[in-house]
Formats: C-alpha cells, sequence, structure tokens
C-alpha cells in the first residue's frame, strides 16, 4: 500500500487517536509530578510494559507459553551491571552487549525447544532459569551471590532524562511492533497459533518464524533487564526468579494476551498493585495474587476488552450524533 | 509401473521407489512403486489402513519414510521439511481440512498466496481463488464458523494459491452430500487442466469418472495398478474390498 506522506499522518493521527492522546499524556507526567519516587515508579511501569510485550510476541500471538522470560532480563541485567560496575563501561557502550548476551541466551533456549509443544515447551522454558540461577549462585565472587550486583550507573544524568529514554524506549518498540503485528507477519503468526499445519501446508516455514520471534522475544525482554537494572541500580538473583517470569505472563493475561496494548494496561495494573500492597508488606504476595484471580475470573478475555468495547460504545455514540446532525437518521 | 513402461522419464513427474513406513512394528507401506504421469489424474483407493495417507504423509514431509525414495521432477525431495516441499510445487489437502478456524476466509487463502504472490497482484488472486472455489458469499467469515463442505473447498483454494505442479488430495469427497460431491466433481476436473492430481477417496461413484488412472493399496502394498474400467471388474480388488466377488 503506497499512502503519501500527508495521509499516512492523518490516518496516523485518526487511526490512533487514542495512542496519541495516551502518548501525549504520559510524556507531561515529569512536568506534573516531581516527586522522584513516582517517576521512578512511571519509569518502572514502562519497563514492565517492555517485559509484558516481549512476552505477548510469543505467548500471546504464537501460543508460546514461556514460564520463564525472566531468564533474557536477567542476563541483560547482570551482563551490563557486570560490564557496567567491574569494568566501568558506561550504560550506551553495555546496551549492545547485554542485548547480544540475551540474544544469544534465547538462541540457545529456542534452538533445542522451539520444536516442543504445549506443557512440554513451557517445562523447559521453566527449567532454564533454575539452571541460571544455581550458575550465578556458583560463583559468589563474581555475581555477588543473593546480594547481586549493586550500583549501577543510572541511565543519565537526571531522572527526568531516565523517565523520557525509557518512555521512548517503549513507544518505538510499541510502534514497531504494532506494525509488525498488522502486517502479513502478523498474519503468520496468528495462522501458527490457529493451525500450524496448515500455515505449514501453504509453504511456510513455522520453525524457522517461531525461531525468530522467539529470539526477538528474548531480545526485547533483555532490553527491558537493561533498562530495569539501571533504574532500580541493581542486579540481583530476583531479576531471574520464577515471580518475575509469573509477572510477564500475569501482565498479558491482565491486559488481554495476543493485544500488545493489553501488555502495557497489564503493567500498569501490576505496577499500581505492587506499589499499592507495599502497606502490607508481608502480604504482598498473598494479595497480588489473589487479585489477579479476581481480575482473571471477571475479565477472561483481559481488561483491554473493556477499554476496547467503551470505546466502541463511544464511537457508536459519536457516529450516530453526527449521523443526527447530517440529518441521516430519523 | 506396468501402464508406465515405455514413456520416457519426463512424462513422470512423481515417483517413489520402495517407499517404506514403519511404525514400531506396524508396517504402514511397505516397498510402494508408484509413478504419477504428469498432467493426469490418479486415483488411489484401497480398504482402511491400507496405507493410503501414510503414502501421502511420506511424500510431503509430514513423516519420514523409513526406507525408499520420492522423487519429484527428476529431483529427490524424501526427507525434505513440509514447507520445502510445498515450495518445490508440491501440495496436499487433508482428511479433515486443515485451516486456520480462527482467520477468515480471506486472510486463510492470503497466508496461502504469499509466498508466489506479490503484494501488488495479491488481493485479485485472492479474489480469482474465492472465485473459483465458490466461496464469494463468504469472504469475511471465520473458517471455524464454516461447514465442512465449505471448509473443504477453502482448503482446496489454498492448495491452488500456493502455485502447485501437483496437488494431491486426501478424501476430497467425505463428509460431502451428493449434490457438494458434484460441485467438487467439477472443481476437481477445473483444476486438472492446470496441475496433475491425485486424488484418494472411497466413493467410487465420484472418483472413478476422474481418474485415468488407478492405484489399488491394500496392506501397504501396491495390489493392483491399471485403468478405471479394470479396477471395477477385477474380481481380486472386489475381494480386498468388499470381502467377496460381487454377483
Amino acid at each position: 500500500m503506497n499512502i503519501g506522506g500527508r495521509r499516512l499522518h492523518v490516518s496516523l493521527l485518526t487511526k490512533n487517536k487514542r495512542w496519541v492522546l495516551i502518548l501525549g499524556g504520559l510524556a507531561c507526567v515529569p512536568l506534573i509530578i516531581d516527586n522522584p519516587y513516582y517517576l521512578k515508579t512511571f519509569t518502572i511501569f514502562f519497563v514492565y510494559s517492555i517485559f509484558a510485550m516481549s512476552w505477548d510476541l510469543i505467548g500471546g500471538y504464537l501460543g508460546i507459553v514461556s514460564f520463564g522470560h525472566a531468564l533474557f532480563f536477567g542476563v541483560a541485567a547482570y551482563t551490563t551491571a557486570i560490564l557496567n560496575v567491574k569494568l566501568n563501561w558506561p550504560p550506551l557502550l553495555g546496551f549492545p552487549f547485554s542485548i547480544a548476551c540475551s540474544v544469544l541466551i534465547s538462541l540457545v533456549v529456542a534452538r533445542p525447544t522451539i520444536r516442543l509443544k504445549g506443557h512440554y515447551l513451557a517445562l523447559v522454558t521453566f527449567a532454564f532459569p533454575i539452571i541460571t540461577t544455581n550458575i550465578l549462585y556458583a560463583f559468589p565472587n563474581f555475581f555477588g551471590a543473593d546480594l547481586g550486583i549493586p550500583g549501577l550507573s543510572p541511565l543519565s544524568s537526571s531522572r527526568t532524562r531516565d523517565f523520557y529514554i525509557v518512555y521512548s524506549f517503549v513507544w518505538v518498540i510499541f510502534f514497531l511492533l504494532r506494525r509488525m503485528i498488522h502486517s502479513d507477519t502478523g498474519l503468520i503468526l496468528r495462522a501458527i497459533q490457529s493451525n500450524e499445519v496448515a500455515a505449514m501446508n501453504c509453504g511456510i516455514d513455522t520453525a524457522s518464524i517461531k525461531l525468530k520471534m522467539f529470539v526477538l522475544s528474548g531480545m526485547l525482554a533483555g532490553a527491558a533487564g537493561f533498562l530495569y537494572a539501571h533504574v532500580i541500580k541493581i542486579a540481583s538473583p530476583a531479576n531471574l526468579e520464577l515471580h518475575m517470569s509469573v509477572e510477564a505472563l500475569v501482565m498479558c493475561i491482565i491486559g488481554g494476551a495476543g493485544t500488545l496494548s493489553g501488555a502495557i494496561l497489564g503493567a500498569v495494573v501490576v505496577t499500581i498493585v505492587n506499589e499499592l500492597l507495599r502497606v502490607i508488606e508481608q502480604y504482598r504476595v498473598l494479595g497480588y495474587y489473589v487479585l489477579v484471580l479476581i481480575i482473571v475470573l471477571f475479565s477472561p478475555k483481559g481488561l483491554t476488552w473493556y477499554v476496547d468495547s467503551a470505546f466502541t460504545l463511544l464511537g457508536k455514540g459519536k457516529r450516530r450524533r453526527s449521523a443526527v446532525i447530517r440529518g441521516e437518521e430519523r | 509401473m506396468r501402464s508406465l513402461e515405455g514413456k520416457n522419464d519426463n512424462s513422470v513427474i512423481l515417483r517413489t521407489s520402495g517407499l517404506t513406513k514403519q511404525f514400531g512394528g506396524l508396517v504402514a507401506i511397505s516397498g510402494v512403486e508408484l509413478g504419477v504421469v504428469r498432467g493426469t489424474v490418479t486415483g488411489i483407493i484401497g480398504p482402511n489402513g491400507s496405507g493410503k495417507t501414510t503414502l501421502f504423509n511420506t511424500i510431503t514431509g509430514y513423516v519420514r519414510p523409513t526406507k525408499g525414495k520420492v522423487f519429484f521432477d527428476g529431483e529427490d525431495i524424501t526427507g525434505l521439511r513440509p514447507h520445502e516441499i510445498v515450495s518445490r510445487g508440491i501440495v496436499r489437502t487433508f482428511q479433515v481440512p486443515q485451516c486456520c478456524r480462527e482467520l477468515t476466509v480471506r486472510e486463510n487463502i492470503r497466508l496461502a498466496c504469499l509466498r508466489c504472490y506479490h503484494a501488488r497482484t495479491i488481493e485479485s488472486k485472492i479474489d480469482e481463488f474465492v472465485r473459483l472455489t465458490g466461496l464469494e458469499g463468504y469472504y469475511d467469515s471465520r473458517a471455524g464458523n464454516l461447514p465442512i463442505g465449505y471448509l473443504r473447498l477453502l482448503e482446496i483454494a489454498m492448495a491452488v494459491a500456493t502455485q502447485p505442479k501437483i496437488i494431491l488430495l486426501d478424501e476430497p469427497f467425505s463428509g460431502l452430500t451428493d449434490v457438494e460431491c458434484q460441485k467438487t466433481s467439477e472443481l476437481i476436473k477445473e483444476l486438472s487442466n492446470t496441475a496433475t492430481l491425485v486424488l484418494i477417496d472411497h466413493k467410487l461413484k465420484h472418483l472413478m469418472p476422474l481418474v485415468q488412472t488407478v492405484t489399488v493399496l491394500n496392506q501397504g502394498t501396491v495390489f493392483f495398478q491399471g485403468k478405471p474400467a479394470d479396477v471395477s471388474c477385477s474380481p481380486d480388488v472386489q475381494r480386498i474390498y468388499i470381502g467377496g466377488e460381487i454377483g
């Protein structure tokens, strides 16, 4: 489709009106809030959004349920921590290396496992982070065991700038993925999830597509891990823990799997819940999962479904009003 | 292979030699020698469990043969993966139609078109295949909501969209009413103008008028090969098929 520059511009504004609104709104956050704690919470929410989108790419669109996505997140965090703290490299220099490491690790995980199906694949993805955590604990002097590697330098000189760096990461990734999902590649992904044999019978190399998507997903999770380590200034074994992997899954399921916007919405909910539950620290995990259960129980299609329906209703109302104005409706 | 003697090699588009597949102790097919002549319609019949579908599965790469080779256009394609075999020009349909149930008819056909057609021509090609199979009224229906007859048509449309040289149809008539069978027969006749076809089916009434050669499989081996008229007369075929001679 060859759309002229101006038409593309217009369609970007009208089609993505909702997103332009949300984007613009979030960009104003540092102007309104100057409490560093809240600013950091927003930044962490962005990092979670990237992490959730990375899971959604394979979990939501391909049906490859990964229980070990924290592995790629954690590996990138540790890579940049080692480079930054032990070798004094600046974050910008550490970035390509942590991405490369998470890509490498996702290749190692994906190559033998991608042909597995369903439960088997989930189990294997579950095992890899456990192995890696054990490796971390085996070299306490280097990886710092329970404490991890603290003392990373921040991304930039100010919190506000950090905010905007992570913010731009989210939207670049979001719009690139969205573009891909709405293209023929997206059609192939949905086809593979729907019926892999049918896709194969159309001459599509499904194994290679799944592998590529898995690696892309690992790479994005790595980007999230890199940012996270620099935002909270520590890389710790908690980054690789099951809870972290489950968090990605929970965010996508709460928001609605297979809808990128759902991943972001889920990240909002999880971040808010995590923050609110700090008041009852010892019951936090319990409260967290009870909330997840309630949300899943009442919105099995995810929260985006409600948002979408609300917008559709609003849109219908608007269309009817304008039809009345044009005198089309009796 | 008797019927193929005297023809030069180039006329045989698909050939299997000594094709054998064992599942553990079970021999599904053993030493199958099949030659499909370019531009013809070949029928494969045989009682249940005689290895017809396994033969298709081994040719199209869904199952790796235990022994033997598959040659397509003179090239050895044994052990290639299904999508590679599709890109060589062999496509198949399944006993249980394999379409993406969550996608619409249009999206399903688009998926099949992606490999061969350029973005600019793809829409008109989709229209063409929809018209060919008579699915005009169902453009935006989800495949999962289609009745079995239309699902089979969609699967055939998808198969044709991959630009095949040969189409292997696995029981295209099963589950269809007589009227639908009639329509499918006409479609198959139309397809035979552009591609070589191999048909598996039990509905001999519909199969026989379409084919030029019939191969009868029994217990995993080629039992009989010849013209449709000879098959119907052969007492041996009647014996394995119906368990006794007619009349």
